[in-house]
């Protein structure tokens, strides 16, 4: 361990800047990787990591002791292909760019502001941006015909300014950017609607496809995973000189707003009142016909005729009628477990298709995959938790639901995506029984388990005080988030209302972490230091 | 809250306003000195907790040029053994305390009153102002009766008025008091007079209790908190983050909330009272230091003396180089008196007071051996001046005098001016974001730089310390353009007042604001053509061809960046092209300090003080002369906001100029990074300047240009509809004092700040020449590919007599087509979708056809 150079770094300069230490962590890497290759046990690599913690925390007496803790969780990581990357950096920030940063002409949107941006975030010490990628605008208009120029526009802006790119490949629409889905599927779409997902009552969510159609040949012969593999390729092949350098992380889109979810609301209530629960997206033919098999199969044909009869509608109180009961509701009777288990299972194994094609995609390059998990956190407080099971989560009071998650993203070597940072339960109206802080909790130590790093966000456009004490506390609390995105750039986010609120936050996350000796001294007077630039610290 | 430091000449000398000095040295050396006016150093946007650099460099080996446009006086030594000897000039933020005084008093008889508004802090103070009337209902302004309106005033739309402080005869004691007399009858029936005073030097905005100042008339109960009177306290608008706030203080809709409508309305006896507000605003001090060293032969020492006139304590945090210049070191002993080290990384030297108190001195001794001595001053925990923000550098290498007193580079420098002097004159928001960008660019260059020098630990700490200031203005600045151009901001339309101002417009033949109506204009200049330096000379080659294009108006750079070697002035031409009809616009920088509270101007430019009379006057005879002399038909000019528009008309009614079209630059308006559909706040603001203008000048299309922009670029071709029916753009306000354009030489040409969508330019002038308002089309494409169908386009123009008053119907505005028909002779349609116009009474042919456009005329 070459701790002499560690102490080079500990000048006021920081993140993404010392040399020295950056070869410091390579060198940790490449230690690591041949420990691993020749033992292929964890032993002696868990020695080394503990050896380190304790010089660490010697070294570094006035650190906070969850830095350690960090360390550690960092170190145990490395047993993943997610290893690559260097995580001893300490919590990477990212800022989002805004969702229509590329039009549907394929041009730049408003360059000059996110040129203005990024330089901004750039000396901010911001690491990366993150950049939305649709299906709708790269393949507009015919099937495997790839226009990928404005994105590669982007891409140079963001290389040339030193900042780090994480691509989120988008295979849904989104009405907020009024963006759709690419041409040549909506047109299927429109004469087959049974790609969409269907709720009951017959009403399509043309945002993206049914997760039932995955393996069917809809798209004029291709299935949908075919056509996602391709669009990877395609990716993969026409940013390769950006793919490591630039280029250090991709989202793959899942589903509803790119999350691995059923969209159990069809259209998300403005307002945030969470009144109803969603409901169940089993209706389109394919899952129907899908329900029946596996109903038949499971001895119980009379179960496979349609979801369950008692679910409430969307503008319903979950606990207005029999399945989401406290007590005695159908969710705990053996058909609600039958049916959950087949609802939730469907989503699973879709999430798996969709990560293990990106993820072998992606295996030959230093990129990680990462998919998005929402946080369906209200009515978390019932024992149902309503919300949570039509979205596709078998997560009750009686069962975890989100070991299975976490284990096909472990199993895929990807990294999950989890908003809602911000959110804690003092601001979400009482009624919707919703604890965000809980669920983020048992997400993440789901992901703790199955050593699955977490990126996290923010899932208010408007981040409060509170909100950003919140994320704060996430960062440190969470020992498995290793970046955290704010979303999104846009005329709000750098509005005198918004961004100094930001910056504040950006710098008190680092200056939490400084050592003593880079805090500024209020002899001097100036009570800036350059921010961002000291979250390596943390880790050192 | 700026501090203004020293600017090095070498560094950006055509940014300066040095580029633009010949231009009046050319035209008439008596009047530079006014000129000389407007090189004042420009604010830089600063905490005061920051040493103000926009430049941020590392310690190098800063030679000092010198020269005496800049503020650094030098004073050439006789004396041999004199090494370096130099004055540099600072500026000191200093707060002031003031004070605003409103007073009410009754006049020469008991219905007249007076109220006067003063303010004893020196600024460009205007009074924004408006009444409220008995009986009115709701909370809008009115605006005052004429005859109540002071000298000067000028009204902003249709519910205030603003009316420039004067400078007061009442001023004594050195301390001038600016002041504005409102002259009032209390048989009026004016409720109440409303008011904010706002500082057109800073952009700042003064309001009572961050509502308007009310002083009502008559009696009523309700008081908002903001009626004068009450003693409460005062301020510019406080910001969450310093500088950013300042930068993108809003003015606030200059609404009052009260209803007094209602209310059973009596006068009363009107009681006089006198009432003063403190009011702070920072301003800068200039002061010197200057700095010799000696070098002394027996000791082999070099000693060296700083002297300055800054008050109070004054220290100097100073070190020494030995190498680079990159690396400040500590210089062996002795130290002087009252130094103490810092953190093994400085010298902290507290200089002592002179006798008689004003100012300080110091000396130091220094072994032979360093290169340099480096320091920067330090006046209190949240005060420190340098230079230009770089470490203040004085060579004392006693073998070779720097280069600097030779006096070379400094030509060099006078020569760059000369020729970036079009980039200067036209120097405008646009110019100075590429400032920034190139700036940030150096900055994170710089970060770099620092990365990768891990060497001279102690030197980090000050570097990085001072990197870190810099960067976070930078930050802030930045944040603050990508706001600007993300944002929407919303003031109110009034359409009906323009339209009946349009309906009273007398049939003029010939104005100023539009030429005869039936002009098309040719930007005879590029961004290049300051280059070629026989521009003139090609232009004259070219008017034949320009002319015989259609083109009316030649819009020719400015005389003072073509004067080539050769000596060709703008007279020469002027016989030559007399095929164009003998117009030539003259572009003219009068950049106001712009309202920085609108958050967009980040550069102040030089500034000229329209408000002084005798500039004014200046500016009148000089326009004239180029007018009469030299023979100019016409003035562009170059603005910022912040530029009344009242002191155009002044500009423009002395000189009678031919045609006048102003540029006014704005962001438009989005929301969450969607242009908005909507732009009207964008077109409101270029209107009101016209308006200001008294529509005198016409306006350069920029709402315009930016929705063809969205509509071609994205395909969004409905953008080029409004709400009712009309252009969007200020073409469907006010078509005859538009000027509509897709390019000019600062969007376009090789400066591309803002550059219309490559291969959509036909679609742009297919639109822009069959629509109202006074096409512009810019040199770079008239000789492009695009030549033929430009020359097609503006025959259609020409052939069908449209003007800049037609009458357009817009037939389709969809996502991928947009058809219009103008004057129903011509019907023209762009974008990628189908429309024919259908073949009714009419005879449609098509007479143009090209990449997505379509043109026929009735036949």
């Amino acid at each position: 361990m070459e701790i002499p150079v560690i102490r080079s770094s500990q000048l006021n300069l920081g993140r993404a800047i010392d040399v020295g230490f950056c070869n410091f962590s390579k060198n940790l890497n490449s230690k690591i990787f041949s420990v691993k290759n020749n033992s292929k046990t964890c032993k002696i690599f868990q020695g080394q990591s503990l050896k380190w913690e304790s010089k660490s925390a010697t070294r570094f007496t006035l650190k906070a002791s969850a830095t350690a803790q960090s360390e550690a969780a960092v170190i145990s990581e490395k047993g993943s292909r997610n290893s690559r990357t260097k995580p001893t950096d300490g919590v990477k920030l990212y800022v989002g760019l805004p969702l229509d940063a590329v039009s549907t002409c394929n041009t730049v949107n408003h360059a000059r502001a996110i040129s203005a941006g990024l330089k901004a975030l750039k000396l901010l010490g911001i690491d990366g941006v993150e950049l939305p990628v649709w299906w709708g605008i790269a393949e507009k208009d015919k099937s495997g015909k790839y226009d990928w120029t404005g994105y590669l526009v982007l891409a140079e802006m963001v290389q040339k300014l030193g900042l780090k790119l994480h691509v989120s490949l988008c295979f849904h629409a989104s009405k907020d950017a009024k963006i759709l889905l690419p041409d040549w599927v909506s047109r299927i779409g429109e004469s087959q609607p049974d790609v969409y997902f269907t709720d009951r009552s017959g009403q399509r969510y043309k945002d993206c496809l049914s997760l039932a159609v995955d393996d069917l040949p809809v798209l004029d012969g291709k299935t949908p995973i075919e056509a996602y593999a391709e669009f990877c390729e395609s990716f993969k092949a026409s940013f390769s000189p950006f793919i490591g350098s630039t280029i250090t992380g991709i989202s793959i889109g899942l589903g509803p707003d790119g999350e691995l979810r059923y969209p159990s609301h069809h259209y998300r209530s403005k307002n945030n009142s969470h009144r109803g629960a969603g409901e169940f997206q089993c209706y389109n033919k394919y899952m129907l016909e899908n329900l029946k098999q596996h109903a038949e199969t499971h001895g119980n044909p009379l179960w496979g005729l349609s979801g369950p009869h008692d679910a409430p509608g969307y503008s319903q109180s979950p606990m207005s009628s029999g399945f989401f009961l406290e007590h005695g509701g159908s969710w705990e009777m053996p058909y609600g477990d039958f049916f959950l288990s087949w609802y939730s299972s469907q989503l699973i194994s879709h999430g798996d298709r969709i990560l293990s094609v990106a993820a072998s995609t992606f295996e030959d390059t230093e990129i990680i995959v990462s998919g998005k998990v929402p946080l369906m956190h209200s009515w978390y407080k019932t024992r149902s938790h309503p919300s949570e099971l039509t979205a596709g989560f078998y997560n009750t009071a009686n069962r975890d639901g989100y070991e299975a998650i976490a284990e096909i993203f472990s199993r895929n070597s990807c990294k999950i995506i989890l908003p809602g940072m911000d959110l804690s339960e003092e601001n979400e109206p009482n009624e919707s029984r919703s604890r965000p802080e809980l669920l983020l909790a048992q997400i993440a130590s789901a992901c703790g388990k199955h050593e699955v790093q977490i990126s996290g966000e923010n899932s208010l456009v408007s981040v409060s005080p509170r909100g950003y004490e919140q994320i704060k506390k996430n960062l440190v609390d969470q020992n498995v988030v290793d970046l955290f995105t704010y979303q999104r750039m846009g005329a709000y986010f750098f509005s005198p209302e918004h961004f100094p609120s930001y910056t504040k936050f950006v710098r008190s996350l680092n200056q939490a972490n400084l050592h003593s000796d880079d805090l500024v001294t209020e002899e001097e007077g100036t009570a800036v230091s350059l921010p961002g630039t000291n979250l390596r610290m943390q880790a050192a | 809250m700026s501090i203004a430091v020293i600017r090095p000449l070498f560094r950006q000398p055509h940014r300066l306003g040095g580029g633009h000095r010949p231009a009046y040295l050319n035209s008439s050396m008596a009047r530079s000195f006014y000129l000389n006016y407007a090189y004042s150093p420009r604010p830089i946007f600063n905490d005061a907790c920051s040493l103000s650099s926009h430049h941020f460099k590392p310690a190098k080996a800063l030679s000092l040029r010198t020269s005496s446009i800049d503020t650094a006086v030098v004073e050439t030594s006789e004396s041999s053994d004199f090494v370096f000897s130099e004055t540099f000039q600072l500026k000191r933020p200093q707060k002031v305390e003031g004070k605003i005084t409103i007073r009410l008093e009754s006049g020469n008889s008991d219905d007249n009153w007076r109220l006067t508004v003063g303010c004893c802090l020196p600024g460009k103070w205007i009074l924004h102002w408006g009444v409220n009337y008995i009986g009115d209902v709701g909370s809008e302004w009115d605006q005052p009766p004429p005859d109540m309106r002071p000298p000067g005033s000028i009204p902003i739309k249709d519910y205030a008025i603003e009316t420039p402080l004067e400078k007061s005869l009442a001023s004594s004691e050195g301390e001038s008091i600016y002041e504005v007399n409102i002259d009032f009858n209390t048989n009026s029936s004016i409720a109440a007079i409303n008011f904010v005073l706002k500082d057109e030097e800073t952009g700042s905005w003064y309001q009572h209790r961050g509502r308007d100042f009310k002083v009502p008339l008559i009696d009523y109960l309700q008081d908002d908190g903001n009626i004068v009177g009450a003693k409460k306290g005062l301020g510019t608008w406080p910001g969450p983050l310093g500088q950013i706030s300042n930068m993108l203080l809003k003015p606030e809709a200059a609404n009052s909330k009260e209803d007094i409508g209602e209310l059973s309305v009596q006068k009363r006896g009107l009681q006089g009272f006198y009432e003063e507000q403190a009011v702070v605003k920072e301003i800068l001090v200039d002061n010197l230091v200057s700095v010799s060293v000696r070098h002394c032969l027996e000791t082999a020492k070099n000693l060296l003396y700083i002297e300055t006139d800054l008050p109070g304590d004054v220290i100097v945090h100073w070190g020494i180089c030995k190498d680079d210049g990159k690396t400040w070191e500590i210089p062996s002993e002795p130290y002087p008196p009252e130094t103490s080290m810092f953190k093994d990384k400085a010298l902290r030297t507290l200089l002592q007071r002179k006798n008689g108190g004003h100012g300080s001195l110091g000396s130091f001794i220094l072994d032979e051996g360093s290169v340099a001595f480096v320091f920067v001053l330090k006046l209190n925990e949240n005060t420190w001046l340098n230079c230009h923000g770089n470490d203040f550098c004085i060579p004392l290498s006693s073998f070779s005098v720097p280069p600097i007193h030779s006096g070379q580079p400094h030509s060099e420098d006078e020569e760059q001016n000369n020729e970036s002097g079009s980039l200067l004159i036209s120097g405008n928001a646009s110019e100075a974001n590429q400032e920034v960008s190139a700036y940030t660019d150096e900055i994170i260059d710089e970060i770099r730089n620092l990365v990768t020098d891990i060497s001279s630990e102690k030197n980090r700490k000050t570097k990085s310390k001072k990197a870190q200031e810099s960067i976070l203005q930078e930050i802030e600045k930045l944040a603050a353009e990508a706001y600007s151009i993300f944002r929407s901001s919303i003031p109110t339309f009034t359409e009906t007042d323009l339209l009946e101002e349009e309906a009273l417009e007398p049939p003029v033949k010939i104005s100023s604001g539009t030429g005869s109506g039936f002009e098309i204009l040719c930007q005879g200049f590029n961004w290049e053509s300051h280059k070629s330096g026989k521009w003139y000379i090609d232009l004259r080659e070219k008017a034949s061809k320009l002319a015989s294009l259609g083109f009316t108006v030649l819009w020719l750079p400015p005389p003072t960046d073509s004067v080539s070697s050769e000596g060709y002035m703008p007279r020469d031409l002027y016989n030559l092209n007399s095929r164009l009809t003998n117009v030539k616009m003259h572009p003219l920088t009068f950049q106001g300090r712009g309202n920085k509270s609108s958050g967009d101007n980040f550069h102040a430019a030089p500034n000229i003080d329209h408000s002084q009379e005798f500039v004014r006057k200046d500016i009148k005879e000089w326009l004239h002369w180029l007018r009469e002399e030299i023979g100019y038909d016409g003035w562009r000019l170059d603005f910022v906001r912040g530029f009344w528009g009242g002191y155009v008309k002044d500009y423009i009614e002395a000189t009678e100029p031919y045609f006048a079209v102003g540029e006014y630059w704005d962001s438009l308006s989005y929301t969450y990074g969607e242009m908005d559909h909507n732009q009207d706040a964008h077109r409101q603001r270029i209107i009101d300047w016209i308006n200001a203008t008294n529509g005198t000048a016409g306006a350069f299309d920029v709402t315009t240009k930016g929705i063809l922009h969205s509509a071609l670029e994205r395909c969004e071709y409905w953008r080029l509809s409004d709400e009712k029916g009309k252009p969007p753009g200020v073409v469907g306000w006010w078509p005859s004092r538009a000027v509509t354009f897709i390019e000019n030489h600062d969007t376009g040409s090789t400066q591309g700040h803002w550059r219309f969508p490559g291969g959509k330019e036909i679609q742009g002038y297919a639109y822009i020449l069959t629509h109202p308002g006074t096409p512009s089309v810019f040199y770079d494409h008239i000789f492009s590919e695009y030549q033929s169908e430009i020359s097609t386009l503006i025959s259609i123009r020409n052939r069908n007599k449209i003007q800049c008053r037609s009458t357009v119907q817009i037939m389709k505005a969809e996502r991928d087509v947009y058809a219009a028909m103008t004057d129903e002779k011509v019907v023209m349609k762009i974008g990628p979708g189908h429309y024919e116009p259908s073949n009714g009474s009419r005879n449609w042919s098509l007479v143009a056809e090209g990449r997505d456009y379509k043109i026929w005329e009735t036949s």
